[in-house]
């Protein structure tokens, strides 16, 4: 890898300050070595110590400042903690990849009595291999490995590949490979380095611009953020029709197309009496059956009078439009008529029977105290596409009138 | 009066129906319109016990039989018809005798690609084993849609039918919006629908509308001898074409010989006899204008009459749209809306893109439509196509860009074909050099738009386009070059 090209890196790294974090062991300080802020980085300086020995921190605290060719990288503190010895002091130079530089400890450690453990042996270096094919030549092995360490270390390599989704499989776009071939970037070099903006992970020419820092990596996430909020719809404004503003429509609509198609509503309301001790339940159901019996008959009978010698079953089959199709609905309520208690209201009801031309029927109630009496109100929808609709419907109504003495 | 005193255990029962025929399938689709028939077809071949309810008769929607397909043939046909007359001369055809339109034919040819057309359709749909109803679908319930009989509708629905339906893809739709106060009669006064079918060429033919529609017809029409008027209330045609685009292609229609008002506000119309009266407005000014014939073409909107939606209360925004979320779902997550009946431009290629991402997401829980990369095509001639970003949408945007732009003068092929005018406009990210929009006036500029589009959905930069070889002498290599232009120097301008 060229140096230009790892300096570039760094410097676009210099941009977002980088997290640490460690396990602190209790009773002994854990070893801080040097972060290694990129995947290839092998030697850094130390700038300066934010903290000095003995200072507590917390998280997110910047402890001190990196510095890796041309790049200053700020490194934060992930947990609370103190600093509890420094190693390298501010100016060190050539510090290499998880070399100790410094011991850590818990917030509320004395540190007069923490142990620190052996110095020198330098930190193992864990590499993300899967990220990085070129990751043991800056690896600095050692037996003894620690949490903390590693933690550093992976988090820092979380943080690389939360950037490199790249699709390692990815034919690269001609810019692309002109680009990396004229910079002398071996592709599986940078696979893992350039953060894509494209679809499935593909790396566009903007990523590797900003890579060689030739532009900013602000501007590739502007663009790519850009781009992909116009790939959906923008459904983040809508305003509802009003609910009655539809339905007007829809009867302007509606009007214009079937003034003369509205369906005709036929009423028809009568009393019929029932012995006492008969259960609601059983008057439901023969109710029930009788209209479904008729509607059924109204609907399949010849209009004609089938004793005219003009009768034929086969002509009547022939003429009726679309046999099997409804003429009209029925709906119905029945209540009993009673049970609204024996004041004054009753009188009020008789009264309008009485007006209602149904005056047998109020005789007949008056007289028979043994029979209770029930009112039946029809509602009879007449569909208005056949010609032959409502005199089917009055046909029922007809049949349904004979309730009035049956029951 | 009876009634007004029993309220308390009463009850109602209804019969409706003496013997319903009943079916049920996987998923149902209202509307065969090009959303609609993709979605019925696609969803079929996922395996989906498939059905496409359509009320038209015919299947293929506004689209495939008074829109898209039968403009491209009057428009086509007018092109030859005019070229013969005006331009085979300088190309060193001589036509003995005159050159004839013959109105009747002209129009046959039409038809028959039309029936062709829905025809082929039907013949996709017994293919693939798509149930076929024809009728009208309404909501009788959220599962339930029912078919019912239209009048006068050859091959129509006996009975109503209902169908039992697990999933349910509403796409129903546009209509044409009237303008208030004008009457629509088909004759003198014509929408998109009756300007594909005129007896006679009108003389003097005014358009209100300056979009897409109204100007391929006044095209159409403009080559085969009418004088022809389009009044726009906006300042600009064309409707979100890219301003320098729309400025450009008004030019060239004007050489033509079509005449433009813009910012001009139709007060009213009126068809006195055999002529229309139109009174317009212009900073204050009235004018009367008169046409043989005037196309209302102001736009479409939402179509769901006889729906039933409001039985299921979907909810409707203020343009009539049917609302939807991101995956098509209206508040059931089991009923859909795709197409011209909701959200987005009011395009065929649009429906059929959300048709298959419905089916698919019905199927896998994903579907892919990416509203950034849907082309726009006007087939006038030069053609118009864009894609993408305008330079006014990236002004507003706050998005910095870069411009490179070839004009077909300088294109080998162009100039064979004695074909020059208009330029291939490129709109790229000034830093990233990423392909944000296209925008082709010029030969065949729908066609050329596809690459764009393949661009764009791909993420490209300017030079990944240009570092494509592209085939001499081609009017590509326009498209090219335009890249080429915008990230650095076009070679040959």
């Amino acid at each position: 890898m060229s140096l230009r090209s790892l300096s570039s890196l760094c410097t676009h790294l210099r941009l977002c300050t980088r997290k640490i974090s460690y396990n602190a062991r209790l009773f002994e300080a854990t070893k801080f070595g040097m972060p290694a802020m990129s995947p290839t980085m092998e030697k850094g300086g130390i700038i300066s110590w934010k903290f000095k020995e003995g200072d507590s921190f917390s998280a997110g605290d910047v402890l001190l400042e990196v510095e890796t060719d041309k790049a200053q990288i700020d490194v934060e503190a992930q947990d609370d903690g103190k600093l509890a010895k420094i190693i390298a002091n501010d100016g060190t130079k050539d510090v290499n990849v998880g070399e100790v530089i410094a011991y850590l400890a818990e917030p509320d450690d004395d540190l007069s009595t923490l142990k620190l453990p052996d110095e020198g042996a330098p930190e193992e270096n864990v590499q993300d291999n899967t990220n990085d094919k070129q990751s043991n030549t800056n690896e600095v092995s050692a037996p003894e490995s620690s949490v903390q360490e590693k933690n550093n270390q992976n988090e820092v390599h979380k943080q690389e590949s939360t950037s490199t989704d790249t699709n390692v499989n990815q034919v690269l776009f001609p810019s692309v490979s002109l680009l990396m071939a004229q910079n002398n970037i071996q592709v599986e070099d940078v696979l893992g380095k350039i953060k894509p903006s494209g679809r499935n992970g593909t790396i566009l020419k903007g990523d590797v611009l900003a890579y060689l820092g030739k532009i900013s990596k602000d501007s590739v996430a502007n663009i790519a953020n850009y781009v992909k909020k116009s790939e959906k719809l923008d459904l983040s404004t809508i305003e509802l029709m009003l609910p009655s503003k539809i339905s007007e429509r829809e009867e302007s609509v509606g009007a214009k197309i079937e003034k003369k198609r509205q369906p005709e509503l036929l009423h028809y309301d009568l009393i019929i009496n029932v012995s006492r001790g008969t259960t609601s339940e059983a008057l439901n159901e023969s109710i029930s059956s009788y209209i479904q019996k008729y509607y059924c008959r109204s609907h399949k009978e010849p209009l004609m009078d089938v004793k005219s010698k003009n009768y034929s079953p086969l002509f009547e089959d022939l003429i009726k439009v679309e046999p099997k199709n409804i003429r009209f609905t029925v709906d119905y309520k029945l209540s009993p008529l009673e049970k609204e208690s024996k004041s004054k209201r009753q009188d009020d009801i008789l009264n309008l029977l009485a007006n209602n031309k149904e005056e047998t029927c109020i005789d007949e109630f008056k007289e028979q105290r043994t029979s209770m009496p029930y009112a039946l109100l029809l509602d009879v929808t007449v569909s208005p596409k056949y010609d032959d609709s409502k005199r089917r419907a009055e046909e029922f109504i007809k049949y349904i009138k004979q309730l009035e003495s049956e029951v | 009066m009876l009634r007004s005193f029993i309220s308390k255990r009463s009850f109602s029962i209804s019969f409706r129906n003496l013997s319903p025929t009943s079916k049920s399938h996987d998923i149902v689709i209202i509307g065969g319109g090009p959303g609609g028939y993709v979605a019925a077809i696609k969803a079929a071949q996922l395996g989906f016990d498939t059905a496409c309810i359509e009320k038209r008769g015919k299947l293929g929607g506004t689209c495939l039989n008074v829109g898209c397909i039968p403009s491209k043939a009057l428009l086509n046909n007018s092109l030859m018809y005019h070229q013969m007359q005006h331009d085979s001369k300088q190309r060193g055809i001589d036509i003995e005798g005159q050159v004839k339109l013959n109105i009747d034919t002209f129009q046959k040819a039409k038809d028959k690609v039309v029936n062709q057309l829905t025809g082929g359709v039907e013949m996709l749909f017994k293919k693939n084993k798509v149930t076929y109803y024809k009728g009208n679908g309404s909501f009788e319930n959220e599962n339930v849609v029912k078919v019912s009989p239209v009048e006068g509708l050859e091959g129509s629905v006996k009975e109503d039918v209902l169908l039992d339906a697990k999933n349910i893809i509403i796409a129903t739709g546009s209509e044409v919006t009237p303008f208030p106060g004008i009457t629509i009669d088909e004759e003198r006064i014509v929408s998109s629908t009756g300007a594909l079918s005129l007896k006679e060429i009108p003389k003097r033919l005014a358009i209100i509308g300056g979009g897409i529609i109204g100007l391929e017809m006044g095209s159409v029409y403009n080559r085969l001898g009418s004088k022809t008027t389009v009044l726009e209330f906006q300042d600009q045609i064309g409707a979100s074409m890219d301003g320098e685009v729309a400025s450009s292609i008004q030019k060239i229609l004007k050489k033509q010989g079509m005449d433009f008002k813009l910012s001009t506000k139709v007060i009213s119309a009126e068809r006195k006899g055999d002529v229309v009266d139109i009174v317009v407005e212009k900073s204050g000014k009235k004018e009367t204008i008169q046409a043989d014939v005037l196309l209302v073409a102001v736009g479409r909107r939402p179509y769901i009459e006889g729906l039933n939606a409001e039985k299921l209360g979907l909810d409707v925004d203020k343009k009539g749209r049917l609302v939807i979320d991101d995956q098509f779902n209206t508040k059931f997550p089991h009923i859909k809306v795709i197409g011209d009946v909701t959200f987005g431009p009011m395009l065929a290629h649009k429906a059929e893109e959300e048709g298959i991402a419905a089916a698919e997401i019905f199927k896998t829980g994903h579907g892919h439509v990416n509203y950034n990369n849907i082309p726009s095509v006007m087939y006038s001639h030069p053609e118009v196509a864009w894609v993408g970003k305008t330079e006014e949408q990236l002004k507003a945007d706050g998005i910095k860009y870069k411009i490179g732009k070839f004009p077909f003068i300088a294109n080998s092929r162009a100039k064979t074909n004695m074909d020059t005018e208009g330029f291939v406009k490129i709109i790229i990210d000034a830093e990233t050099e990423r392909l944000l929009g296209a925008h082709i006036i010029g030969p065949n500029a729908g066609e050329m738009i596809a690459e764009a589009g393949l661009a764009l959905e791909y993420g490209a930069s300017a030079e990944d386009i240009a570092r494509v070889c592209h085939a001499h002498p081609t009017l590509s290599e326009a498209f090219k070059e335009a890249n080429l232009a915008a990230y650095s120097k076009p070679i040959n301008f």
